[in-house]
């Protein structure tokens, strides 16, 4: 579990437009500086459509753009997040 | 950096303006610089500045004048030149050698009150520390009041709605007034954040109610300096007191533990208490109509800031009235009857006059307005209001100080014949004696209040008593240690060193626990993360769901939207769905513990809820089975959900 009192893990994820099919994300970082990988995974099976890395120093944010995948509707799109010591944080929305 | 150092001046300059410059100007026009010293004036000038301006403010409301920062800072200003101008009048012409007045400590005394102040400090600010940033339930409840009579620039009125069900359909219902809340606990807050510019989610309200504690301790200390005055011991006694209340139980309840939980009107109301009673004793004492004028000033203006502090005040007052009656008839009577005069005195006509007006047409207290009075007096009917059992009285009163106050008691009535000053006695046994009754057998008096919180109040004048007692043994044994022999002055030396260790070990008791740090700041802060997220992304149709049970600083939520008080709505304790009188409706419940079940699926729907914001370890599961729900938002506390309106089941 995250040490909550050391400000290192504190990090947060979530769309830009939490109320359309738009799955732009932003990486907020609070604590120290934070290497980040993403990954954009394809319904329960977790298909892993796209990665990548992503640096985001102390107090910045960084948003993400996703490259236009074709996903069956009614599919679970899950954005998963992982930084350096294993923390892991999603965000998900189920398209139409 | 700049940006830091101005904020900070003006922050500063805020606290002095709001808090200081209109009480110590207004004593000046009525005292200049005769009868009260420099210590008594500064503490004074902070009661009443906090009830001048809460006057003023309210005053400005009445007649549309908008609060702002130009409007606040020349009315205050205004007010001070006034004042100044008065004294300037009636008092330049004295001489200034002949009008000083002053206590005067040894240095060894001087050294320990700095200490005593010192360590009341550290050990406050040592337990503050988690509530930077604020999380406090009841804070996060007054400070939205706060924020919205800056940023309305006016009062508004305490309302709120509730969930109720009609024709099968739930709704928020039309909206109906609050009586737990008091102006005058939310107006110094507004003035200080308009004026310095702090932003309302901050520490500044800390800050502000650290301050009118430590106000307290000094209230304190220079009534038991006025009380005891006829006492050879004065200054031991008064700095005995602020031990008691500074140093030992430092923490508990209603020091550092209500600092940070919030509890402003307690808070505000404990440091108006000695000082109205101050002014009462010096007008007793010197039978001057001004100290009468500034005792009814304060009485009124406790009054305004807090309802239970208030009530607790009156009883005092009245038991005082009693019991002097009883021991005291001939003097009581003769200033009831032949001291009539001061009811003639222009200065007490105006004013009444003034209080009648505000009253009646500037302000009534809310309190007053909805009929609150009677839930307070009448039948018991909550179980943590049928009074204390002596063993709970002691420990939230602190035991050596209830030991050593009660040991007070009786020795000021045993000697109660040979003291100089009756007042001083009869109003420190009056106080002991209410809170105590109304703590331990609120039937007796028919009072529905929580009994913990009365017993709160007995802090005060049980440390007043602790300190007369244990200075008062402490002179007795050194004044007859030459006639003893050595191994008895030993067994006496002994005696006493137990009684001091057993002081200290009482009012440290519970210090370890309190220190610990809990991570309170960093969880608040996930919170308000989460709260700024959606206050950016939402628009007035959202309706937000949070959580009360496991969210931390969830009552600060509203205050990043200010969509009024009940926004957004919120799972509340569950025993509160249970005791059939705080909560009579189940959506808030089970759209947050059971949001796919039937009953939340048409809540949801009815009341066109469509975010909710949970603790991520506790409540998340039931949200992430159901397929209408996107975890849209997600940090080391917090996940966010946002419900498809245009989903089908």
């Amino acid at each position: 579990m995250a040490d909550l009192t050391n400000g290192d893990s504190r990090w947060a994820l979530y769309f830009e437009n939490p109320t359309s099919q738009d799955l732009t994300f932003t990486l907020e970082n609070k604590g120290v500086a934070h290497k980040l990988h993403w990954k954009e995974l394809l319904g329960n099976a977790n298909i892993v459509l796209q990665e990548g890395d992503v640096l985001i120093f102390a107090g910045q944010k960084n948003t993400i753009t996703l490259l236009s995948v074709d996903t069956p509707k009614g599919e679970k799109i899950t954005l998963e997040v992982l930084d350096q010591s294993g923390e892991k944080k999603e965000i998900y929305k189920i398209l139409n | 950096m700049l940006e830091f150092i101005q904020s900070q001046i003006l922050f500063y300059f805020a606290i002095i303006l709001v808090l200081f410059a209109p009480g110590y100007f207004m004593l000046l026009a009525f005292f200049g610089n005769e009868k009260l010293n420099a210590l008594e004036r500064f503490i004074l000038a902070t009661g009443l500045s906090i009830i001048v301006t809460d006057f003023l403010m309210l005053a400005m409301s009445r007649v549309g004048l908008f609060f702002t920062r130009t409007s606040l800072f020349l009315v205050l200003l205004i007010f001070n030149i006034l004042c100044f101008l008065i004294y300037q009048k009636r008092f330049a012409k004295i001489p200034k050698e002949t009008r000083s007045v002053s206590f005067d400590f040894s240095l060894k005394q001087f050294l320990l009150i700095s200490l005593i102040l010192f360590l009341s400090v550290f050990l406050r600010t040592a337990y503050l520390q988690n509530t930077i940033p604020p999380s406090s339930t009841d804070l996060g409840h007054h400070i939205y009041w706060a924020k919205l009579f800056a940023e309305s620039g006016k009062i508004q009125n305490y309302i709120q709605s509730d969930i109720v069900e009609k024709n099968k359909i739930f709704q928020i219902d039309a909206s109906h007034p609050i009586s737990d809340f008091i102006i005058g606990e939310h107006l110094i807050f507004s003035a200080i954040g308009l004026i310095s510019g702090a932003n309302f989610v901050s520490a500044f309200p800390i800050l502000i109610l650290l301050l009118i504690n430590i106000a307290t301790l000094l209230a304190l200390f220079i009534l038991a300096l006025r009380l005891f005055e006829d006492n050879a011991h004065n200054k031991n006694i008064a700095i005995f007191a602020l031990l008691f209340t500074g140093v030992l139980f430092a923490i508990d309840p209603p020091q550092a533990k209500f600092v940070g939980g919030g509890v402003i009107g307690n808070i505000i109301g404990n440091l108006l208490v000695p000082l109205t009673f101050y002014f009462y004793l010096r007008f007793l004492k010197e039978k001057e109509i001004t100290f009468l004028f500034f005792a009814l000033f304060f009485s009124m203006g406790l009054f305004y800031t807090h309802h239970l502090t208030a009530l607790i005040f009156l009883l005092t007052f009245i038991g005082f009235i009693a019991f002097s009656l009883l021991f005291n008839f001939r003097e009581t009577r003769n200033i009831i009857l032949i001291e009539r005069r001061v009811f003639r005195s222009p200065l007490l006509i105006s004013f009444f006059l003034f209080a009648l007006l505000f009253i009646f047409i500037v302000y009534t207290p809310t309190y007053l307005e909805n009929s609150a009075v009677k839930t307070v007096v009448g039948t018991i009917k909550k179980i943590d209001h049928t009074g204390l059992s002596l063993l709970q009285f002691r420990d939230i009163t602190g035991e050596a100080r209830v030991a050593l106050g009660f040991l007070g008691t009786l020795l000021l009535l045993f000697f109660y014949r040979k003291n100089i000053s009756k007042y001083s006695s009869l109003l420190l046994i009056s106080w002991v004696i209410v809170i105590t009754l109304i703590s331990l057998a609120p039937n007796l008096v028919k009072l529905d209040i929580p009994s913990s919180r009365v017993a709160n109040y007995g802090a005060y004048p049980f440390a007043l008593l602790g300190a007369f007692a244990f200075i008062s043994i402490f002179r007795q044994v050194a004044k007859q240690k030459t006639q003893l022999s050595t191994f008895s002055q030993k067994l006496i030396l002994i005696a006493y060193s137990s009684v001091f260790v057993f002081i200290f070990m009482s009012g440290f008791a519970g210090d370890a626990n309190y220190l610990k740090s809990n991570g309170s700041g960093e969880k608040a802060e996930q919170t308000f993360q989460a709260s700024r997220y959606l206050a950016s992304k939402i628009d007035k149709k959202d309706i937000l769901i949070s959580d009360h049970i496991y969210l931390f600083a969830d009552s600060w939520i509203k205050l990043f939207f200010m969509r009024g008080y009940d926004f957004p709505l919120y799972r509340a304790n569950l025993d509160r769905y249970e005791n059939g009188v705080d909560k009579n409706e189940f959506c808030s419940r089970d759209m947050i513990s059971n949001p796919g079940g039937e009953l939340s699926r048409q809540c949801f729907s009815d009341l066109g809820v469509d975010f909710a914001i949970v603790n991520k370890k506790t409540d998340s599961a039931q949200f992430r089975r159901l397929e209408n729900f996107w975890q849209v938002f997600s940090n080391d506390e917090v996940n966010i959900y946002y419900r498809k309106k245009y989903y089908v089941q």
